[in-house]
């Protein structure tokens, strides 16, 4: 096993902002779909594109629907929150009321399943950056659909030889129902060693 | 304030087809381009320089507020769904007049110039997404219903291509025809089922959609395992939008049961169910159907044909036992002719047969042997042993049979006339033929007897019993006959089976004991050669209470000694009536009448019965008699029914003796009696008390 991406601390530290991402998402999911979202991230993960893959086969071999949404300030990369086939539907359908027919989802379910992932990545730039005190701009969400592989790989393309993934898994809790999604920060590894500066300077600031 | 963008950016800012409006971070609009101005009720000076939030109401004001924020302070871009803020401006759509305000999805996203934060709302028009996804929705739930209700139908549904190839299969046809969805798609539907497969359908099918755009019919089909079933089949043919077929769609109901269920039912309706010959309906559309068709084919034969002793059967053994005769009889009398026939029964102990494309001699011939071989043929039930005679009329059928109905009755009318000639023999009908001219029907023996009762027509006969072993006194069997005005007699064969058939025997009983015994009272004297004289009575005499009281009332009011009486009752009458006749042969014989037992061995052969009735004689039948010098079996038969009578105190009396060898048999084997042409034909009554009758 090669060395840590992440040490144990900083993992915590992102964990711990990406924790307060999800409450201020789910304080906007609930305001929307008038019902409480209540949104968690059981664990966070700091590893390498390839094992970031196996992590996600792991999850699902079923199609996904992925939102990506570049971002670049301090350091850079490409954010991607995606969705089994199956998690999606029931997401949309609990936030549009409607039943898709189909078994794909239309280009109204998919704006509707875009626009919560935006408010969801959104959230965790805006901690990231808001609490690390550094600039962070994201771009405009994009919807793609497929297979994961496939999905990943692209947006792995201007990453370098040996992108460098933060993952973590988050749960939807709604009433009655929870709906896992998966959501990974892809990064250069020049753009992780940024990263870690930016955690070096915050913990020295609180450091005793 | 945002300056004034350089030219070439204001162009393509007015020309871009979407809508853009610039927002700072204080919410105060900056810019729209033309598009969004085009778009709007509103004119550019009632937008600019406003706050977003004063021009425009959006329902999550504070989200809109947030998100400008991210865009200005933060840098982050958003996106708005037009599921989660449907129609966010008042923007008018001018498309489509589903509605007023067009579907829109917004971009929130940061911008900066000249060092100031600003926001670019891009707004983007998507009512036509959302017209076409409304109506796909739509449509796919009505497939999705469609796809339920086929995939749960009770029919099978098959779906192929515009040649058969299969493309779809709903699981009823998977569970019925066997085949599963992998093994039939890609297959042609009409040679899957390899059995039914035949090429001609396939096109007849496809000539008969050319036409209609359907098909229907009913069809076999083989299951994947080759169990073959039926189907009731509808195969429609759909078309694409340019109207070229493009499938067929097959909907098949196994109707296998409802087939068996309407075969056994048509099968029941022409058929007797205790033979399975055909019943008397669907005989007579057959011959209805062959008279149609006589012109063009050689003539036929229709038998008749009546089970002589069926009655008995039924009466003395019951119907367990008439049934089963009837059975065994029905297989005989198949068996007996050749397969070029249909054999039907048309009701009781009645059998008709159409004989194909013969003639009535080689038809006759075929009777006769159907006689021969019943002769030998024994009925057993339980303990009784019967012998079983058949009377057979037969006509012929070609170009000049009238209709079914009279064709029948010709042959019917045969088969009385055979009866009437003593039964066990074959009549042809012919039409001019007098002694069936005669008859006319059923009612005329009905009315000659009525007449000759009335206008006292009958005349008595007697003929002789003649001792064999010792020299007594020779007995008298009374006999009865018609005068026919002609100066002839008609001899009893002829009328009595219809006397009993029109319950009329007991009149002609009666008036044969009334004039008897009037006779013997006015002949006292003259008749002490005599033994005894015999007179017959029928079965329905036997239960008749009256008639008993009157007979008891007339000996003994007479002068005559009763014992010069003596009765004769036949084997089969006595025992289908066994409790009545016993109560009749005890009262009479308590007077001191003697009686005999007629005809006995015909019908049954069980001596059990004997012992029940206190008879003093014993008539063995004719028909044992008349053949016993040549058949083994007759003699046998004659003399275990002497030995038997013998053995039971009863004296025995042969019938049919008719010429010297038979007597002298008769003499050997100890039979006490004879009586037949042999001995003595009959006579007129008054001839007896001659010495005269020639006894031979």
């Amino acid at each position: 096993m090669s060395d840590p991406v992440l040490s144990d601390v900083y993992c915590d530290t992102m964990g711990e902002l990406f924790n307060i991402g999800m409450g201020r998402a789910a304080k906007s999911l609930s305001d929307m779909v008038n019902e409480e979202v209540v949104l968690s991230v059981p664990n966070f993960k700091a590893v390498k594109y390839d094992e970031a893959l196996e992590l996600f086969n792991d999850i699902t071999n079923e199609p996904v629907n992925a939102v990506e949404q570049f971002f670049d300030g301090q350091f850079s990369g490409n954010a991607v929150l995606f969705f089994t086939n199956h998690s999606s539907r029931e997401l949309v359908q609990r936030i549009i009321g409607e039943v898709p027919a189909s078994q794909d989802l239309g280009d109204m379910e998919h704006e509707a399943l875009k626009e919560v992932s935006n408010i969801i990545l959104n959230a965790c730039f805006g901690c990231i950056a808001e609490v690390l005190g550094c600039e962070l701009h994201s771009g405009v969400p994009k919807i793609v659909a497929g297979d994961l592989n496939k999905v990943m790989g692209t947006q792995c393309v201007n990453l370098g030889p040996e992108p460098l993934v933060l993952t973590l898994s988050m749960t939807f809790s709604l009433p009655n129902k929870s709906i896992s999604g998966q959501v990974s920060l892809l990064m250069t590894s020049e753009s992780i060693k940024k990263l870690i500066k930016e955690l070096e300077r915050f913990s020295s600031l609180y450091a005793m | 304030m945002l300056k004034s963008v350089a030219s070439l950016e204001r162009v393509i800012f007015d020309a871009a087809s979407q809508g853009m409006i610039i927002v700072d971070a204080r919410y105060q609009i900056i810019e729209v381009n033309r598009w969004f101005i085009d778009s709007i009720d509103l004119c550019k000076s009632e937008m600019v320089g406003k706050s977003l939030f004063k021009v425009f109401t959006f329902e999550r004001e504070q989200f809109i507020k947030q998100t400008i924020n991210q865009a200005c302070k933060s840098g982050l871009s958003s996106f708005l769904s037009n599921s989660l803020h449907p129609r966010l401006f008042p923007l008018l759509n001018r498309y489509q007049n589903c509605s007023r305000y067009m579907d829109q999805s917004c971009y929130i996203k940061p911008i900066r110039f000249d060092n100031q934060s600003y926001c670019l709302i891009q707004v983007q028009d998507v009512s036509n997404t959302v017209a076409r996804e409304k109506l796909l929705s739509k449509t796919s739930s009505t497939l999705n219903l469609f796809k339920t209700a086929v995939e749960h139908s009770a029919s099978s549904i098959v779906i192929t291509d515009h040649q058969g190839i299969i493309e779809y299969v709903n699981p009823k046809f998977v569970e019925i025809a066997g085949f599963s969805q992998e093994e039939a798609l890609g297959r042609s539907y009409f040679a899957l089922s390899s059995l039914a497969h035949e090429p001609q359908f396939q096109s007849s099918v496809m000539q008969t959609l050319q036409q209609k755009d359907s098909w229907h019919g009913e069809r076999s089909f083989v299951t994947k395992s080759g169990v073959k079933y039926w189907v009731n089949e509808f195969i429609y043919q759909a078309r694409n939008s340019n109207n070229v077929p493009s499938n067929l769609i097959a909907i098949q109901d196994d109707v296998t049961q409802i087939r068996d269920i309407a075969r056994k039912a048509s099968y029941q309706a022409s058929h007797d169910s205790l033979t399975g010959l055909i019943n008397r309906k669907e005989f007579d559309s057959v011959l209805i159907q062959n008279i149609e068709m006589a012109e063009q084919t050689p003539a036929h034969v229709l038998c008749f044909l009546d089970i002589d002793q069926f009655k008995v059967v039924n009466d003395t053994s019951g119907h367990g036992a008439g049934d089963e005769l009837l059975r065994q009889i029905s297989v005989v009398i198949n068996e007996n002719y050749p397969e070029e026939k249909v054999l039907a029964r048309l009701g009781g102990d009645e059998f008709a047969i159409l004989l194909y494309h013969t003639d009535l001699e080689v038809a006759t011939q075929q009777c006769e042997h159907l006689i021969y071989v019943l002769h030998d043929f024994r009925f057993r039930w339980e303990e009784a042993v019967f012998s079983i005679g058949i009377s057979i009329g037969i006509t012929l059928i070609n170009e000049q049979t009238i209709s079914s109905i009279e064709a029948i009755k010709q042959a019917e009318n045969a088969c009385d006339a055979a009866k009437d000639m003593g039964r066990n023999r074959v009549y042809i009908y012919q039409e001019d033929d007098s002694a069936l001219v005669q008859r006319q029907g059923d009612t005329y023996w009905a009315t000659k007897i009525n007449e000759a009762l009335e206008d006292d027509l009958f005349v008595l006969y007697a003929q002789p019993i003649v001792p064999l072993q010792h020299k007594s006194k020779i007995s008298y069997e009374i006999l009865v006959r018609i005068h026919d005005g002609e100066g002839g007699v008609i001899p009893p064969g002829l009328f009595l089976p219809a006397a009993e058939r029109f319950n009329l025997s007991h009149r002609i009983d009666r008036w044969v004991i009334d004039n008897t015994l009037k006779w013997m009272m006015n002949h006292g004297e003259e008749i002490d050669h005599v033994e005894h004289i015999s007179i017959n009575l029928s079965g329905l005499t036997l239960s008749n209470e009256t008639l008993l009281n009157y007979i008891l009332e007339l000996v003994t009011s007479s002068k005559i000694a009763p014992r010069k009486i003596s009765f004769e009752i036949t084997e089969t009458a006595a025992i289908a009536n066994l409790v009545q006749a016993k109560h009749f042969i005890d009262t009479l014989k308590k007077l001191g009448c003697q009686f005999a037992l007629d005809d006995f061995g015909s019908g049954l052969s069980s001596f059990a019965y004997l012992k029940n009735l206190n008879v003093d004689m014993l008539k063995i039948d004719g028909m044992f008699v008349k053949d016993m010098i040549d058949d083994a079996i007759d003699e046998a038969m004659v003399k275990s029914i002497n030995d038997v009578g013998h053995v039971m105190g009863m004296e025995t009396i042969a019938e049919f003796v008719e010429d010297d060898d038979i007597k002298n048999r008769l003499i050997e084997l100890g039979v006490d009696y004879g009586q037949g042409y042999g001995l003595g034909k009959p006579v007129p009554i008054d001839q007896i008390v001659l010495k005269s009758v020639e006894i031979a």
